[in-house]
């Protein structure tokens, strides 16, 4: 069994998740083998590109998609493993001890209902609050969100709302039973980039609030730079390095980790400077490459073939708790974010 | 010579057509309805070979008999075998279903194109259009029509015809009006190609696929109107072998020979129902989202 | 100032900005909102309100602003897909507005546009070759066999082998959608491509790529750009010069090097501090301008300054007087009553 070195019991805890759907072109394996660790408070962010299977990983804890079919693994959540629980047990559990955030808040929120009894709606049947009660909560947490006249917005309609606006009140709603882990799937990517910084600023206000956990699924490594504790990194619906965000940020030992981060134009990098892309094309989660699923883009491929035969198993890096899936871990050992970058640009 | 920037290859992804084709073979009704409707085809073509009596050939002292080895079907109170009139009967149907939804197909892809293609006042004047046939009754049309020209194939087809293209100008204007805003609509224009191009190259083949589905349904749609209008007296004239006059001509003697009527009606049922099926199974063949 | 203000050429010192290729003067466009049963005119939306732009040769000159800013509609303007409401474009001195419908084709193969969505850019119904052969058969009448060898010409310039002229979009992953799609711009040998968005519906690990790729393409082919984008790290990456557009109105304007290391408009500051960043201690450290409230509506802008709602130097006088474009270094002007400028927004 994997060890991510914690001291205290995870709050989730999943091992070698394996989530597939079956369609007329083949098994989309959507989820391949997926494990980590999320511990009680901290933001853990899923980093991965299209196709990646972060967002099916998310929606399997929450055991929403009903055409997935759960090959292996388990998903422990406070001891239990989920993926064993009736349906009954689940929803309890769901949107109660954890819950969602989605990317689209416009197709999230029902828009023939009030924003407020939306929100007071998960209050009044995880808590079983009174109607009345339920619409004091939602103010509450429509005013923690940072919505302004909070009383006022709660009986308006989500069209009615900016974008922003809904983003928070899909916050609101998330937060409404205080639930232990927030699962947010791309929450501010539909958002400009001065109302994500406001999102982003609420969210982490509110989880220092609620003392709970977050799980941050993003494409986008800055807004993890500035926010995750730990960081897993997802490719072709495997787990492929997993760490604390400075080791990933800093001594990132999986080539898939090492090329998005050479790959990305950074602010403040020179113009002239050409970028390194990753060569070729996210792997298709129906054909995956035998062996390791990045070896046909990596330019770390071992001499010996192994990469295109044998899958690698999620090893200890540069540190404790800091694991890479790479056959070719210790040849990597001196090899930096720079050196990829210089070696792609012939610098 | 290798390409540096770009070593991923193409993914072998099957024809658009073939996919389709795997898609729809997986209906099993819309096969069953495919299937039903190839023998339909290969009965009326073949129909000379595969009835013993003519459509209009009266048998002497053979009057409403049930069916039997000697005629399938029975015979009628003159004498004619049901059969053979049903397997003729088949030929008149797919003729007025087929042509007067071509004429349905033309004008309504014109009006549906040039509507969704201009917009503005050509587009409100096409539709205030559709809106005036639409409050006309087909059947009023009909008689109107066949008060002037005369009972016959070819005035139902006309009929038809002229009022089945309303349903499909709506949907090809709808499907232009989406496909307009497309980015490969605006590179077309960006590149300074004429509208003629764009509308007929760059905008109708990809406005095809519901076109080919409601053209399907409509065909069923055809032949159970011109039914109901032949059991009117606005159709075809006896003696013609129309599955609607025969439905007609049999409801007189629905308690003593219930076949005249139920034979004639099962084969509009089972031919619309067929289309119907087919049609479905189109919709969810050609459906671009599953390519 | 430094030197360093007006050199904005990657390619080194010295390189000097060619001759004005297009010229833009007070382009407006309004929308017309319609409402009730006889759609009449109820209001109207100022996407663009007023914009006056200079595109030289071989340079890129790149919009940036938020979600409704009038980006994308400058844009369109610019190439004539669209009719300005008022004010002219002239392109190597030929008004757009007054050509005749055949002058207008004609002076379409001078400027060109590369799409965002790679998945909506090309006719799914045409092969690769035929979409790509098609302009050189419409403008120049050219035979199959001179086509297809021009095809294999362009499919090669943008990293694409020719065999693939035969398939179909279907078949390509989005950034090789995306190649091709530069591709038929670049059919006709133009002097100018307006990209609207060409990455951000790309992958992360594909966009250097592209980036790359049209890089390579300007410094080959001398063309000039418009990139219109929201992503100010691949912005900064591509642009000599940069255009900040809010709610249809450039605020602040300048050589690329100007802008990002020393913006004076507020809402400049804001959006580039409001950047992630993918390095851990820069994002942590850097201080933040977290802009209150989102951009209000262009049906309804804010009398005076158009960013005053939003902005904390507002004063009495941002309400009443709508501030002018002012210069303020060698090329860099600013729209603000307040300017004041940050040095090094990452800090």
């Amino acid at each position: 069994m994997i060890e991510f070195a914690a001291s205290a019991p995870p709050l989730l805890s999943v091992r070698d998740l394996r989530a597939y759907f079956d369609t007329n072109d083949g098994v989309v394996r959507a989820v391949d083998g997926v494990s980590f660790d999320v511990r009680r408070g901290e933001v853990f962010a899923v980093v991965g590109e299209s196709g990646s299977g972060k967002s099916v990983m998310a929606t399997t804890i929450m055991g929403l998609p009903r055409t997935v079919r759960i090959a292996s693994g388990e998903v422990r959540w406070k001891g239990r493993d989920l993926l064993q629980l009736p349906e009954s047990e689940h929803r309890r559990i769901r949107g109660k001890e954890i819950a969602m955030i989605f990317q689209d808040p416009l197709t999230a929120l029902n828009p023939v209902h009030q924003v407020g009894r939306q929100i007071g709606e998960m209050a009044r049947i995880h808590e079983g609050l009174s109607r009345k009660a339920a619409g004091r909560r939602a103010i509450e947490m429509l005013d923690l969100v940072g919505i302004p006249e909070a009383a006022k917005r709660a009986r308006m309609y989500p069209h009615e709302f900016s974008g922003g606006m809904r983003q928070r009140a899909m916050i609101a709603m998330a937060i409404t039973c205080r639930p232990d882990l927030l699962i947010a799937d791309e929450p501010t990517t539909a958002l400009d980039v001065t109302v994500q910084a406001q999102v982003l600023e609420v969210l982490m206000r509110i989880k220092d609030e609620i003392d709970s956990a977050i799980m941050l699924i993003t494409h986008d490594l800055g807004v993890v730079a500035g926010l995750a504790d730990r960081v897993m990194v997802m490719y072709a619906g495997r787990t492929v390095e997993v760490g604390t965000a400075p080791e990933l940020f800093y001594r990132a030992r999986h080539p898939y980790t090492l090329g998005l981060l050479a790959s990305l134009a950074r602010l403040g990098a020179r113009r002239d400077e050409p970028l390194v892309p990753i060569p070729g094309a996210p792997a298709s989660s129906i054909e995956v490459p035998p062996g390791c699923a990045f070896n046909p883009r990596c330019s770390f491929v071992s001499s010996d073939g192994r990469c295109a035969q044998t899958r690698p198993e999620l090893r200890e890096a540069t540190a404790p708790g800091h694991l890479a899936a790479c056959h070719e871990l210790e040849a990597l050992d001196g090899v930096s974010v720079e050196s990829v970058r210089r070696a792609g640009t012939g610098r | 010579m290798s390409w540096p920037e770009d070593l991923g290859s193409v993914h072998a992804v099957r024809p658009l057509w073939a996919s389709a084709w795997r898609r729809f073979r997986r209906n099993k009704m819309a096969m069953a309805g495919l299937a039903f409707l190839v023998a339909l085809v290969v009965a009326a073509v073949l129909a000379p070979w595969i009835t013993r009596y003519g459509p209009t050939e009266g048998i002497e002292g053979a009057y409403r008999q049930p069916p039997s080895w000697a005629h399938p079907f029975g015979t009628d109170k003159i004498g004619r075998d049901v059969f053979s009139r049903v397997v003729y009967g088949a030929r008149v149907s797919l003729r007025i279903g087929f042509a007067s939804t071509v004429i349905s197909v033309v004008i309504g892809l014109l009006f549906g194109a040039v509507a969704g293609f201009f917009g503005g006042l050509v587009d409100t004047l096409i539709m205030r259009l559709t809106d005036v046939f639409l409050a006309i009754p087909y059947i009023v049309l009909a008689i109107a029509i066949a008060a002037v020209a005369g009972r016959s194939e070819h005035s139902i087809i006309v009929v038809l015809g002229l009022t089945g293209w309303l349903g499909l100008a709506r949907i090809v204007r709808a499907s232009f009006l989406s496909l307009k805003q497309l980015e490969y609509v605006e590179a077309a224009r960006a590149m300074g190609y004429s509208r003629a191009r764009i509308m007929f190259r760059h905008i109708l083949p990809n406005a095809g696929q519901p076109v080919i589905v409601y053209s399907t349904v409509l065909i069923g749609g055809v032949i159970l109107s011109e039914a109901a209008l032949s059991y009117l007296g606005v159709g075809p004239q006896a003696p013609t072998p129309a599955w609607g006059l025969m439905v007609s001509e049999g409801k007189g003697d629905l308690a003593r020979s219930a076949h005249l009527l139920l034979l004639p009606g099962g084969a509009i049922c089972l031919t619309v129902l067929a289309f119907m099926l087919v049609g479905d199974g189109l919709r969810d063949a050609l459906d671009p989202k599953l390519i | 100032m430094s030197d360093g203000l007006i050199e904005v050429r990657g390619s080194g010192p010295g390189a000097e900005l060619g001759p004005p290729l297009l010229v833009a003067t007070d382009l407006v466009k309004d929308f017309p909102l319609r409402g009730g049963v006889f759609g009449r005119t109820t209001g109207r939306i100022s996407a663009v309100a007023g914009v006056s732009l200079t595109v030289r040769r071989g340079e890129t000159l790149s919009l940036v602003g938020e979600s409704g800013c009038g980006k994308s509609t400058t844009g369109r303007l610019l190439l004539n897909l669209i009719r300005p409401t008022a004010g002219t474009v002239r392109f190597d001195g030929l008004d757009l507005a007054t050509l005749s419908g055949k002058e207008l084709t004609h002076a379409r193969r001078r400027f060109q546009i590369v799409f965002q969505d790679p998945y909506a850019t090309l006719n799914p119904r045409m092969t690769i070759g035929a979409t790509l052969g098609e302009p050189l058969r419409v403008h120049f009448g050219w035979k199959a066999a001179r086509r297809a060898e021009r095809v294999r010409q362009l499919l090669d310039t943008v990293g694409l082998a020719p065999q693939y002229a035969n398939r179909f979009p279907h078949e390509f992953s989005g950034g090789q959608r995306q190649r091709v799609g530069i591709a038929r711009a670049l059919a006709l040998e133009p002097e100018l491509i307006v990209l609207d968005e060409p990455v951000s519906a790309l992958d992360v690990s594909i966009q250097a790529g592209i980036i790359n790729l049209l890089q390579r393409l300007q410094d080959e082919l001398g063309l000039a750009y418009v990139l219109i984008a929201h992503d100010l790290s691949v912005v900064q990456h591509l642009s000599h010069r940069v255009a900040v557009m809010y709610l249809g109105k450039v605020v602040e304007t300048g050589p690329a090097e100007a802008l990002f290391s020393s913006p004076a408009h507020p809402y400049t500051q804001a959006l580039l501090s409001a950047v992630p960043v993918p390095d851990p201690e820069i994002q942590r450290d850097r201080r933040r301008l977290v802009l209150s409230g989102e951009p209000p509506s262009p049906a309804d802008p804010p009398s005076g300054c158009r960013f005053r709602t939003r902005c904390w130097k507002a004063e009495a006088r941002c309400t009443e007087l709508e501030p002018e474009l002012v210069e303020r270094g060698i090329g860099h002007r600013v729209a603000c009553h307040f300017p004041h400028v940050v040095v090094d927004p990452l800090g």
